[in-house]
């Protein structure tokens, strides 16, 4: 039909109720000329919109990433901590995870090497000088009692060990003959 | 929320009706198959919660208001040529709608005078103009235009005989 036809009857007094039946008729009988092919319509969608995950999806992977991040934090709030204690050298690497898994004021002594586990420097010290056969000599007593983490290799001379535990900001060990002198 | 799984049976359990409603109400095949991934595609991302059992209406009416939106997108002479609603009713739920669409194949089928239906077929189902429809019928354009409004009141009259305006 052109405009004028359906100007046609479109002027009549229900002309309009006319037109709305014509659009019903015209949808009823309008069928695609063949029925679509559903399989590959289902794989046409899945690679044009489903490479995108759900909504849902999103959340969970938000929730996992601030999470992380928040471990992040926390980490990076707990390691100067031990930071301070483990002033590793590369012969005696010692991990946070390690001294985490430990209780406190514990010295684990093996065949290879003493782990003392946030214990007083006097302690670590004494039990040192027994296995060096040497002397302890406290300059500073202050020191006496702070706390360290630290791992040391029994096959390492006295010097070593001594080096190793000058590595510790507030340590400073000399050794005078068979005497180590903290100040 | 859907798996992969049960929105690709979703999908290919109510693709075909989706389909063949869009088609019927916009009558082009691309657009049609653009409407029906468009409503998956929201479903998929949104995974909005759907009743259990109501899938079906619920597609139905969401491809409906996709091409609703289409529709009100063109302009008013565009509506006109093609025969699209002015509104779409929403008296009516997608599923009812394709049953009187039913409904009004079979009466004309059954119901309606040769002559009517015939007209109706070449003008509105086959888009000819009444000059065209007079040339191959060997009627006045007079008597097809009579004919129309005969068959669409008679239709109106059964499907809708409550309205009045």
């Amino acid at each position: 039909m052109t405009d004028n036809d359906i100007q046609n009857w479109m002027n009549e007094p229900d002309g309009k109720e006319l037109y709305r039946m014509a659009c019903e008729v015209k949808r009823a009988h309008a069928v695609p000329s063949a029925q679509p092919d559903v399989d590959a319509e289902w794989q046409s969608f899945r690679t044009r919109h489903m490479s995108k995950k759900p909504a849902t999806w999103h959340k969970f992977i938000a929730v996992a990433a601030s999470l992380l991040l928040i471990c992040g934090i926390g980490i990076a709030a707990i390691l100067p901590v031990f930071r301070q204690e483990t002033a590793q050298s590369q012969d005696t690497p010692v991990t946070p995870k390690e001294a985490q898994a430990q209780p406190k004021g514990t010295v684990t002594v093996s065949a290879e090497s003493f782990v003392f586990h946030q214990v007083t420097l006097e302690n670590i010290l004494n039990q040192l000088a027994a296995h060096y056969h040497a002397q302890v000599q406290f300059a500073n007593p202050e020191l006496k009692s702070i706390t360290l983490y630290v791992q040391i290799d029994k096959n390492q001379t006295l010097q070593q060990a001594v080096q190793f535990l000058n590595h510790f900001d507030k340590v400073n060990i000399r050794l005078q003959g068979d005497t180590m002198v903290v100040e | 929320m859907y798996s992969e799984k049960q929105f690709e049976h979703l999908f290919k359990e109510h693709y075909e009706a989706m389909y063949n409603l869009a088609f019927s109400m916009l009558r082009d095949e691309e657009e049609s198959r653009d409407v029906v991934h468009d409503v998956f595609a929201r479903i998929w991302e949104k995974q909005p919660e759907i009743r259990s059992g109501t899938e079906r209406a619920y597609l139905l009416n969401s491809v409906r208001n996709g091409c609703a939106n289409r529709i009100r997108a063109l302009s008013q002479e565009e509506r006109l040529r093609k025969l699209y609603p002015e509104e779409i009713q929403l008296s009516l739920n997608a599923v009812q709608e394709a049953e009187q669409l039913e409904h009004i194949r079979q009466y004309m089928e059954n119901d309606m005078p040769p002559d009517t239906r015939t007209v109706l077929q070449l003008c509105i189902m086959q888009d000819q103009s009444y000059k065209q429809a007079s040339e191959q019928l060997q009627m006045s354009v007079g008597y097809i235009n009579k004919q129309i409004v005969k068959g669409l009141r008679m239709l109106r009259d059964k499907f809708n005989p409550k309205r009045t305006e």
